[in-house]
C-alpha cells in the first residue's frame, strides 16, 4: 500500500515536472511559434499590435502576396545551387587532399598538414574584403561562381582531421595495410 | 624501417605526383581565397590605398594610429566587448541549464529536447526579423506583454542588449545539443553515489557534472568567443550599426568602410586589429584552461 502509494506520488510528480520542462521548452522556442502564426495572420490583426499570438482568422494571403511580390521560387533555387554546388564541390576536393595525407607518403607531409589546418586560424570575415576585391577582379561578382568560389574551400578541415583520425584508428586496429 | 625505404626508392613518376595532384585543388583554393586575402590584408595595412585599393605609398603603422585615433572605431571594440562578455557566458551558462534539465529521459523528453535544440535551425536572417517583430516599439509583443515603452532597437541604451538577446537565443540550440550529449555520457554510478551521499542537485551539478563536462564547455567558450568577436551580421540587418553607433561591431565597421566608403585604409587595418583582438581573447582562454579544465575523469 505504502509503496503503491509512493508510486503514485512519484508519477504525480513526474507528470509535474515534465509539464514544466515542455512550457521551458516552447518558451524558447516561442520566437519560432510565435512567427508561424503570424504568417497565417491578416495584416490588420498585425498591425493592432498588443497581445496577439493566435491568428483570429486563418488567411494564407501573406503567402499569396510574398510569391507575387518576389521571385520566391527564383530565389529558393539560387540558395539551392549555391548550397548544392558548394557543398559537392568542397566534400570533392578535401576527400581528395584527406586520400593524400592518410594513405599516401611523400617529402613535408607534417608540414603541409599544418599549414592547411592553420587555416582554422583565420576568421571568414577577417578575408571578407580582400576576397571581395579578388572575386571583383575576376570579373565574378553577381555570378554564381562569384557567390561560391569563395564557400568552396572554408570546412575543409574536418576531413583533414577524420582522414589522419581514420589512419590512426587503423594501425591500431592493426589492420596495416598503408 | 628499410624495407619501407627501399619502397620509398622505387616510386615511379606517377607515384610521385600522384600526392601532388591530389592536394592541388584544395592548395589552390585555401591559397587564394584564405592564405593570399589574410597576408594581403596583412601587407596592406602598411600602405596608403587609393578608392580603388591600389597602392600609393608605404606609410609603415599610420593606418593603424589613425584608425585607433577614430572615435567610432573605438567604441565599436567596446561595443564588441560588451557583446562577447555577456553573449559567450549567457549562452553557455543557460544551454548548461536546460541540458541539466533534459539529462534524465522521461517520456515526453524528446519534445522538449527538440524545442530546446530548435533555435539552432534558424538561419540568422530569419532569427534577426522574427526579433524585429517581437521588439517592436508599437506593434511587438514584448512591449505588449510586459507593459514597458521602449523603444529597444532605436534607444541607443537597449539596442545592443536585444542583440545580445537574439545571439544567446541563437546559440543556444548548438550549445545545449553539445552539453546534453557529455552529460548523457557520464557514468551513472557517479551520479547515483553522489545522490545517496545526499548532494543536493544544485551540488551535484556545480562540483560534479560542471568539472566533468568542463572539456566540452571549454570548446564551446572557445568556439562562440571566436565567432561572436567577429560577429556583425545581427547589427548590419538590425541596427546598421544604429542609434549612435552603440551596435557597431569591429567587423561591421570594417565590412562599411570597405563597401560604403571604399576606405581601404581603414578597412584593412581594422582587420588586423579585429584578428589581433580576437587572438589575445582566446589565447587568455587558453591560459585559464590549463587551470580550469579537468581531462583526467573523462
Amino acid at each position: 500500500m505504502i509503496c503503491n502509494r509512493d508510486r503514485l506520488k512519484r508519477n504525480i510528480s513526474g507528470i509535474i515536472i515534465q509539464g514544466l520542462y515542455l512550457c521551458v521548452g516552447l518558451m524558447i522556442a516561442f520566437p519560432i511559434i510565435y512567427a508561424f502564426f503570424i504568417s497565417f495572420m491578416e495584416p490588420s490583426q498585425v498591425l493592432t499590435g498588443g497581445i496577439n499570438i493566435l491568428p483570429k482568422r486563418w488567411t494564407f494571403e501573406n503567402y499569396r502576396t510574398a510569391f507575387r511580390s518576389a521571385p520566391l521560387m527564383r530565389f529558393m533555387w539560387n540558395s539551392f545551387v549555391i548550397a548544392f554546388v558548394s557543398s559537392i564541390v568542397r566534400i570533392i576536393v578535401a576527400a581528395m587532399a584527406a586520400f593524400a595525407f592518410a594513405f599516401l607518403d611523400f617529402p613535408c607531409k607534417n608540414v603541409i598538414f599544418m599549414i592547411m589546418l592553420a587555416s582554422m586560424m583565420i576568421p571568414a570575415d577577417i578575408v571578407l574584403v580582400a576576397n571581395y576585391r579578388t572575386v571583383s577582379q575576376l570579373g565574378w561578382i553577381n555570378t554564381y561562381l562569384g557567390m561560391m568560389i569563395v564557400f568552396f574551400c572554408f570546412g575543409l578541415k574536418h576531413f583533414y582531421v577524420k582522414a589522419k583520425l581514420y589512419v590512426i584508428f587503423d594501425i591500431t586496429k592493426g589492420s596495416g595495410t598503408y | 624501417m628499410q624495407r619501407a625505404k627501399a619502397h620509398i626508392k622505387k616510386k615511379t613518376l606517377f607515384q610521385k605526383i600522384e600526392p601532388v595532384l591530389y592536394l592541388a585543388p584544395a592548395f589552390l583554393l585555401l591559397g587564394v581565397f584564405t592564405y593570399y586575402p589574410f597576408l594581403k590584408t596583412i601587407v596592406e595595412s602598411f600602405f596608403r590605398l587609393n578608392s580603388m585599393g591600389e597602392i600609393r605609398e608605404f606609410v609603415g603603422l599610420e593606418n593603424i594610429i589613425n584608425i585607433l585615433h577614430n572615435a567610432k572605431f573605438i567604441q565599436s571594440i567596446g561595443n564588441t566587448l560588451k557583446f562577447v562578455v555577456f553573449s559567450v557566458p549567457f549562452s553557455v551558462g543557460i544551454a548548461f541549464i536546460l541540458a541539466m534539465i533534459a539529462s534524465k529521459k522521461r517520456t515526453i523528453s524528446p519534445f522538449y529536447e527538440t524545442f530546446f535544440s530548435l533555435p539552432m535551425a534558424m538561419s540568422m536572417s530569419v532569427s534577426a526579423m522574427i526579433f524585429e517583430l517581437m521588439f517592436s516599439p508599437t506593434l511587438g509583443i514584448v512591449n505588449a506583454i510586459s507593459g514597458l515603452d521602449i523603444k529597444w532597437l532605436n534607444d541607443k541604451h537597449t539596442a545592443l542588449w536585444v542583440i545580445i538577446i537574439i545571439q544567446v537565443w541563437m546559440n543556444l540550440g548548438y550549445n545545449f545539443l553539445f552539453i546534453l550529449s557529455a552529460i548523457r555520457g557520464l557514468s551513472v554510478d557517479l551520479l547515483e553515489s553522489a545522490n545517496l551521499e545526499g548532494a543536493n542537485a544544485v551540488q551535484i551539478a556545480v562540483k560534479i557534472i560542471m568539472p566533468l563536462v568542463s572539456p566540452t564547455l571549454f570548446f564551446l567558450v572557445c568556439n562562440s568567443l571566436a565567432k561572436m568577436m567577429m560577429m556583425s551580421g545581427l547589427s548590419l540587418i538590425l541596427t546598421k550599426g544604429g542609434p549612435q553607433g552603440s551596435t557597431e561591431t569591429m567587423i561591421s565597421f570594417m565590412y562599411k568602410q570597405a563597401t560604403e566608403n571604399s576606405n581601404y585604409n581603414a578597412a584593412y587595418p581594422c582587420a588586423v586589429l579585429a584578428f589581433s583582438i580576437t587572438m589575445v581573447a582566446t589565447l587568455i582562454t587558453f591560459i585559464y584552461e590549463k587551470k580550469g579544465v579537468n581531462y583526467d575523469m573523462q
